[in-house]
């Protein structure tokens, strides 16, 4: 498991390096004026998220990018996310035509805004958020959608720099992931991350090591060999008509970020289209993440009940020649590592002991495989780290200490309790697999 | 398996964990520290020149090492972009007391990194001194990209038209992306390069066949340089066999056509292709021709979504065409009145 | 004479508050659209020059929030942006007349003091 970590992260050092490299020229002030970057609608699916909507939109409509849209799909909210909207940015109803490409819950009304900005307010019945979202891109104009959240705060050019790896190559990208970083602890001011800072609880933390490693040492190692399975839920550029194509997303999934992505490859690769889903590292965006145990346990039971999901789905893809190295290797390593090697790790647990008592294992190479694991699990976080350096977050020395010290923390605990989760997702009957709901505390508030 | 093999992996393992904390250390506080450094001479130079702007004089005895400090060209870059007139003068006779172009064409030429050699250039294209044609001219064959962009960047603000034929050939030679940003230089000549795009597409794109990225390209650039005097050949390319030259060439007659080309470009209204209609569509609705009219009411009931809502967009920026509108807002089939009263009321609000 | 000069660019801000220092006004610079929101009620200036693009709150809407307040506030606004559109938004939502980037010092002076005289003398 290790060796695999190994590898990805050093494909998306290179990667990463690349990166760096087109980065300096980025030009997007060339990109900014000129006539030939694509316009893109932001959806963004929203149900009862009054506290922070107004900052939400606010904060979006200020991206620096020549032309987009803002479509915010008010999914049935229950409390005041509607009139809120609708009195901050001065909307009024106006009865608007749009393409039913995909089937949705009905919409009750389509809102403008009566100041100039690009925004498009859309109410309709509740239906899941998968459902607001293809109802969002059935009304979106644009050639390229963006796919986030209402408490998601987008970087001011996560736009312009997701865009410009579609330009690189507009034919053949129908998708890019961006880069999602925990929000907690961070300093936001007036909708704008301005000081990035590490959570104040060890829970917090670790997650922030866990996303680094999933999105700065993993992704780019899958951009790279166009094998990438999942585009977060929390910014996922896609071009409309490849979505439209696959239907959208699924209604009542779990995992519906990972099935979607894997829908696209799955069609294109079946159309034997020429494609690429590349990963953004400097797409940035930032999101809250659970900080109780509660809230926490019940995500991570969600996303692995969403990968048990997409196991089942996708299975025929397993060592599927006809769908390359997604098939062949990505897919299957993917499963290995994330959904079954949390179980064989669980079984382990008992395993182990059991061994050890019963003489075929003796203590000092029990002790001495446990603790190589650890050192090389804490390795493979610190080189995480050492990726992640390359965007300057958390610069100040108590920040590189507090960070090591979760990378040897982790491992003691933290880790384990996460393996016990995803193992005791798979228990429950089908009724208690559900959606939890996690407080909103809304993007405003939660400055240190 | 003895205790004993796994030892050395043990204290291996454990030893390489610690060596990557010690240098995960060292990079982070070495990294705030050069950040640190960048931003402290950044303020300073943005002081610096605010100062000798304000003050419209340029002190003696400048610092040297301003000129080879990538920070402060971009400082005075951005304040570049931002002057105009006298100001901009004086930022003029500050780089050039300071030799700053001859140490940013020394650099451009010299410099191993492409990344550096491509900064230097794209200042230099910034102060534009026709000195440095010749220069650009030789950097747009140099072996990295970014600096060939940097050197067209040059040439464009130089107006130097000998270029623009190299510029045309990048089009098709260079990747997806350099290419979109060599097609905004040809747009940074301005119309003057109108004659030399226009002698292209008749003797290149015109005869060949087969459309591609760069024709789709040059005829965009001569669409948005907006000169009347590209109606004919644009004209001509609505004949062409390639669906995307017909439609590029639609989108261009709608920003550079007169009025006494509305008649051929409603013509094309009966294309085969749905994107060339839709394209049509909405290009009458740019000229504001009345009588573009008729022909985009038949556009109302295509088969395509689009055809009909750029349509509807266009009628609503003619008078008469309102007034047409408002007319169907009250009969008409469902999907029409629908048309009708959202163009309508977007036009109420002055356009979206 | 107060100016109020809202922009996020340090080059920008620093250029335009030397030069309206120069022809004798007491300038405070803001570098986000609520502060600058909030400045502008406050009352304590006679002109403000105003940025399209701002963290916080865009220039439009700053300048619909003033007009709601009941404000009068002379505004010129910066634009970078080539957009026609906006900047006619921006003369309908109550501001006074425009600057387009990169711009004359000279003229900026001149277009200030112009717009004061006009609210002295009203």
């Amino acid at each position: 498991m290790q060796g695999y970590l190994l590898a990805v992260g050093l494909a998306s050092w290179l990667e990463l390096r690349r990166h760096r490299h087109l980065g300096k020229f980025d030009r997007s002030a060339d990109m900014l004026s000129s006539a030939t970057t694509p316009p893109v609608s932001i959806i963004v699916p929203a149900y009862n998220e009054a506290a922070g909507i107004v900052d939400s939109v606010r904060s979006m409509s200020m991206l620096s990018y020549p032309r987009f849209e803002i479509v915010i799909v008010n999914d049935g909210s229950t409390d005041e996310t509607l009139d809120r909207m609708i009195e901050a940015f001065r909307m009024e109803a106006i009865s608007t035509p749009y393409r039913g490409d995909i089937a949705t819950a009905p919409v009750r009304a389509i809102y403008r805004s009566r100041l100039p900005l690009p925004i498009i307010l859309v109410d309709k019945e509740n239906g899941g958020r998968a459902d607001a979202i293809n109802t969002g891109i059935n009304v979106s104009r644009y050639p390229y959608v963006l796919l986030t959240d209402a408490d998601v705060v987008l970087d001011g050019y996560c736009l312009l720099r997701a865009m410009r790896h579609v330009l690189e190559d507009r034919q053949a990208t129908v998708a890019v992931g961006g880069n999602v970083r925990p929000l907690n602890g961070a300093n936001v001011e007036y909708g704008k991350v301005t000081k990035a800072d590490l959570g104040p609880t060890l829970l917090e933390r670790t997650q922030v090591l866990e996303y680094v490693r999933s999105f700065v040492a993993t992704r780019p190692g899958w951009s790279r060999f166009n094998t990438m399975l999942l585009l977060s839920g929390a910014f996922g550029l896609f071009r409309r008509d490849v979505l439209t194509e696959v239907g959208g997303l699924s209604r009542g999934h779990l995992g519906e970020d990972l099935d979607l992505t894997m829908r696209i490859h799955r069609h294109l690769r079946d159309q034997k289209r020429r494609y690429r889903i590349v990963y953004a590292p400097d797409a940035v965006c930032w999101t809250e993440v659970p900080n109780t145990r509660e809230v926490l346990s019940r995500q991570r039971i969600r996303w692995h009940r969403g990968l048990f999901a997409a196991v089942r789905d996708f299975a025929p893809m397993l060592g599927n020649p006809r769908y390359g190295g997604l098939g062949l290797v990505a897919w299957p390593l993917f499963m290995l590592f994330e959904f079954v090697a949390p179980i064989i790790e669980f079984i382990g647990w008992f395993v182990i002991p059991i061994s050890l008592l019963s003489g075929r294992l003796n203590w000092p190479v029990a002790l001495s495989l446990l603790l190589i694991a650890y050192f090389i699990g804490a390795a493979n976080s610190l080189l995480a780290l050492l990726l992640d350096e390359a965007f300057g977050y958390f610069s100040r020395p108590i920040d590189a200490l507090r960070l090591i010290g979760v990378a040897f923390l982790e491992n003691l605990g933290m880790r384990q309790r996460t393996v016990w989760w995803r193992t005791r997702a798979l228990w429950g009957g089908r009724s208690s697999w559900a959606w939890g709901n996690m407080q909103r505390r809304g993007v405003a508030n939660l400055s240190n | 398996m003895t205790s004993s093999t796994l030892l050395p992996w043990v204290i291996g393992s454990a030893a390489v964990a610690v060596l990557l904390t010690a240098v995960l250390f060292v990079v982070k506080v070495a990294h705030h520290d050069l950040t640190r450094r960048a931003g402290d001479r950044r303020a300073h130079y943005i002081g610096a020149v605010g100062e000798i702007l304000a003050r419209r004089t340029i002190p003696e005895g400048l610092p040297v090492g301003w000129s080879d400090d990538p920070i402060f060209h971009d400082t005075l870059s951005e304040f570049l972009s931002i002057v105009a007139g006298e100001e901009r003068r004086i930022l003029t006779e500050l780089s050039s007391r300071l030799g700053l172009s001859d140490r940013l064409a020394s650099r451009a030429r010299h410099l191993h990194r492409s990344a550096a050699r491509a900064e230097a250039v794209h200042h230099l294209a910034e102060l534009a001194s026709p000195a440095h044609g010749p220069l650009f001219h030789q950097l747009f064959g140099d072996r990295s990209p970014h600096v060939r962009l940097g050197a067209a960047r040059g040439l464009a603000r130089l107006g130097d038209l000998s270029a623009v034929p190299r510029l045309i050939q990048a089009l098709a030679a260079e990747r997806p992306w350099i290419a979109l940003r060599m097609a905004d230089m040809l747009l940074a000549f301005g119309p003057s390069a109108v004659p030399n795009l226009t002698k292209w597409l008749r003797e290149i794109a015109l005869v060949s066949l087969q459309g591609n990225r760069q024709t789709t390209q040059v005829i965009r650039v001569v669409g948005l340089l907006s000169d009347p005097a590209a109606e004919p050949v644009l004209q001509e390319l609505l004949d062409s066999p390639d669906p995307l030259v017909r439609m590029r060439a639609a989108e261009a007659l709608g920003r550079c056509g007169t009025p006494g080309g509305v008649a051929r470009l409603a013509a094309a209204m009966t294309d085969a292709d749905w994107r060339v209609r839709a394209q049509v569509a909405s290009s009458l609705g740019m000229i504001r021709d009345p009588s573009a009219l008729d022909v985009l009411v038949t556009g109302l009931h295509d088969e395509s979504w689009w055809v009909r809502q750029n349509s509807a967009q266009a009628m609503a920026e003619l008078p008469a065409g309102r007034e047409r509108l408002r007319e169907m807002a009250d009969e008409g089939t469902d999907e029409i009145v629908q048309i009708a009263h959202y163009q309508l009321a977007l036009a109420g609000r002055g356009g979206s | 004479m107060r100016a109020l000069v809202a922009d996020d660019s340090a080059a920008v801000a620093l250029l335009t508050s030397r030069a309206l220092a120069a022809i004798g006004c007491e300038v405070t610079t803001v570098a986000d659209g609520i502060a600058a929101f909030h400045q502008g009620l406050s009352g304590a200036f006679d002109v403000a020059l105003l940025d399209m693009i701002m963290p916080g709150m865009l220039g439009t809407e700053v300048l619909a929030g003033w007009a709601e307040a009941g404000l009068s506030l002379p505004t010129i606004v910066f634009s970078g942006v080539d957009d026609e559109n906006l900047t006619l938004r921006c003369l309908e939502l109550g501001a006074l007349d425009f600057i387009h980037k990169p711009f004359d010092v000279r003229e900026l002076q001149l277009r200030v003091r112009v717009h004061l005289a006009h609210t002295k003398v009203s």
